[in-house]
């Protein structure tokens, strides 16, 4: 049975006249990798900076392991890491001592925090230059220390926003790769990024807000499964097609759309309601031979555009 | 948290050469561009008395006799008698003195070589005094062995009036040099602006609000590093004034640190309360600047204004802090008890007080958003 690490309730806040979250509920079993995703301006960090205690909300509940969040605040902040949007490090402290400080700031006593700070540089892989300041570093080693920073106290709740940001692929992927470590290791993880595919791959549940509102969530798999309205398949043919051929297939039951490119064939159907034995009849009966098929299935980013709409946001 | 703040808070202020070198060098180098306007001063003091002249007359100068031959005045001058004007001309041609004195029917004159010497300033000081009490004198038929006693009363009245020791001639760089060292002391402040602007405001602040709900152990750590950067600094420049220029700085050390430690310790507060209410390191960085310069020039620093015929001068002197500091700094050196280390701290902590209140409320009220 699940149990529930952090549990919200019609959570509220207005900055004067805006209204920044409107009544948001969600619930983060431990151990989940939970992706929070809106567009900009949608309430994402206002959600994060309210459940890490950085603003005070207007209306709502949160509990953190079924305890208050208010009345237990202390203890709960030294039981969550916050990796923020903007590296927040000091340039003028060498790696190590950015995590010792970050350490000494949690409440973690000396010796406990000197095994943690090597521990951690060797998580971030640091270690090499754990005694270099940040300033000499690239912007993926920068990253990797203000991770450090919030989980050198060996948090049960880690709350990422958008860690990835202007990173090359490699630091990307050991930063990913570290999320999934921890995750492992028992740590509940709440991620916010614009890269959909990220999200995809690492979360096992979803939030979406947009406006300030809850807009979809549930689990990864099903939310894609649910989304998953159309299908689109290209097919590659041996000779230059004829527009005569997307007339036929588009009379098939289900086939919403039938383009050509020269050779290949691209066509959108549902997908519950649409055969592609029939799509490949009727290539063969007006004397066409296929020489590849390709699916292309709804991604998260498909989804998101669907649910949040393709308007410009500020 | 504290103790971490502050260790962490030095290691990196004094890695931040830019700054520390600014926070040195800047005082030597307002000290070189004072010491360049006032060359003259910058001298050796000089221990030659001022050598003046009296020439015999009447009974009033029987009775300025007396005045020159008291102790306090004797210390700073050397007095001779002579006989006539022409032996008064010939010593001040041949430099054997620096001017004389006569009495002619109803008023003194007093003839100088160079006007600009600080024995003039005195003497002539001590005549405007002589001339004016000496009615009260008459009237009151003082016996003329009582003037020993008017001469010392005199010349402590112009102690305490331009802020001179009984055992030292006071150059102008003696002067400003407290002054500088209190400039520099609010000039501190900037230090505390420039700590808390990259310790705890914005984004960072944000991420420390992550960690911990209370920020008042974080403050105090940086509060307490910039006290201490500020202090190192002040003490470099003592030195550096002592050493180099000589200044004049009394002999009750105690005293003049811990005048200039609570001081510190204000301008700190300046800097917190500045940045707590204006959440901008750049706007803050400018009006702790222009704050700073214009009280100076109030209190008094470097270009003197009368502000006493729209009767402010009086109230600027008692409440305007660096102007408070500047007054009990002069009085210990020079031993005068015009003001008290009491009521310095008496202000101080009034002005303290109202910074804390300010700055906690604007935090309070910025978290409370």
């Amino acid at each position: 049975m699940s149990i529930t690490m952090l549990e919200v309730q019609g959570l509220h806040k207005k900055y004067q006249n805006t209204v920044a979250v409107d009544d948001v509920s969600f619930k983060i079993d431990k151990q989940d990798i939970f992706g929070l995703l809106g567009p900009n301006g949608a309430g994402k960090s206002t959600t994060i900076s309210i459940i890490s205690g950085i603003i005070h909300r207007d209306k709502g509940e949160i509990l953190v392991e079924g305890k208050n969040f208010d009345k237990n605040l202390k203890d709960i902040k030294r039981n969550m890491g916050l990796v923020p949007q903007d590296i927040i490090i000091f340039e003028d402290l060498t790696a190590k001592e950015n995590l010792e400080y970050f350490g000494s700031l949690y409440g973690i006593n000396n010796k406990t925090r000197k095994h943690n700070v090597d521990q951690t540089l060797e998580f971030i892989g640091l270690t090499d230059v754990a005694n270099k300041f940040p300033k000499t570093f690239s912007g993926g080693m920068k990253r990797r220390l203000n991770i450090g920073c919030a989980i050198v106290h060996r948090p049960q709740i880690i709350i990422l926003d958008e860690p990835t940001v202007g990173i090359d692929a490699q630091s990307r992927n050991h930063i990913m790769e570290s999320i999934r470590k921890l995750n492992q290791q028992g740590a509940t993880i709440i991620y916010t990024s614009h890269y959909m595919e990220e999200i995809q791959s690492l979360c096992n549940r979803l939030l979406i807000i947009d406006k300030g509102k809850v807009v979809e969530s549930g689990n990864t798999n099903e939310l894609l499964l649910k989304y998953n309205l159309n299908e689109t398949y290209l097919i590659m043919l041996d000779k230059k097609i004829q527009n005569e051929l997307c007339k036929q297939l588009n009379e098939i039951i289900g086939v919403v759309k039938c383009s050509i490119n020269e050779k290949v064939l691209e066509i959108e159907a549902q997908a519950n309601t649409f055969s592609l034995k029939h799509i490949l009849d009727v290539i063969e009966r007006t004397n066409y031979k296929f020489l590849s098929i390709n699916m292309k299935r709804n991604n998260l980013e498909d989804i998101f555009l669907h649910l949040t709409g393709k308007t410009l946001r500020d | 948290m504290i103790i971490s703040t502050f260790k962490y808070t030095l290691k990196r202020e004094i890695r931040d050469y830019t700054s520390m070198l600014l926070m040195v060098f800047f005082p030597a180098i307002l000290a070189l561009i004072v010491g360049n306007a006032l060359q003259g001063d910058f001298q050796a003091p000089k221990t030659e008395k001022y050598k003046v002249a009296l020439i015999e007359g009447d009974m009033y100068m029987e009775s300025l006799k007396s005045v020159f031959a008291a102790e306090a005045v004797s210390n700073i001058t050397e007095t001779i008698i002579l006989n006539n004007h022409s032996e008064a001309d010939n010593a001040l041609l041949l430099g054997e003195i620096h001017g004389y004195i006569w009495y002619d029917s109803d008023e003194i004159n007093f003839v100088v070589e160079d006007p600009e010497l600080q024995g003039v300033a005195i003497i002539t000081f001590i005549l405007t005094q002589f001339t004016r009490n000496q009615n009260i004198f008459t009237h009151q038929n003082v016996n003329y062995n009582d003037y020993d006693v008017i001469g010392n009363r005199l010349l402590e009245t112009y102690i305490q009036a331009r802020g001179l020791s009984n055992n030292h001639i006071p150059r102008a760089f003696d002067y400003y040099g407290v002054t500088l060292t209190v400039l520099v002391c609010l000039f501190g402040s900037l230090y505390a602006i420039k700590i808390i602007s990259d310790t705890l405001i914005g984004r960072k602040q944000e991420r420390l609000l992550s960690v911990t709900n209370r920020l008042l152990p974080i403050y105090i750590g940086v509060l307490l590093a910039s006290i201490l950067l500020v202090a190192m600094q002040i003490s470099v420049l003592l030195i550096f004034y002592k050493m180099v220029y000589g200044v004049f700085l009394g002999s009750n050390y105690f005293r003049l640190i811990a005048i200039l430690f609570i001081f510190i310790i204000f301008s700190n507060l300046f800097g917190l309360a500045l940045i707590s209410v204006v959440k901008d390191y750049g706007i803050a960085y400018t009006l702790a600047n222009i704050i700073i310069l214009g009280s100076t020039f109030l209190a008094g620093g470097f270009v003197i204004i009368d502000l006493d015929h729209f009767g402010a001068g009086r109230l600027i002197n008692q409440l305007l802090p660096n102007a408070v500091c500047q007054n009990v700094l002069f009085s210990t050196i020079y031993e005068t008890n015009s003001v008290s280390f009491i009521e310095y701290i008496q202000v101080m902590a009034a002005g303290a007080s109202i910074l804390i209140i300010v700055a906690v409320l604007t935090n309070k009220r910025r978290l409370a958003k």
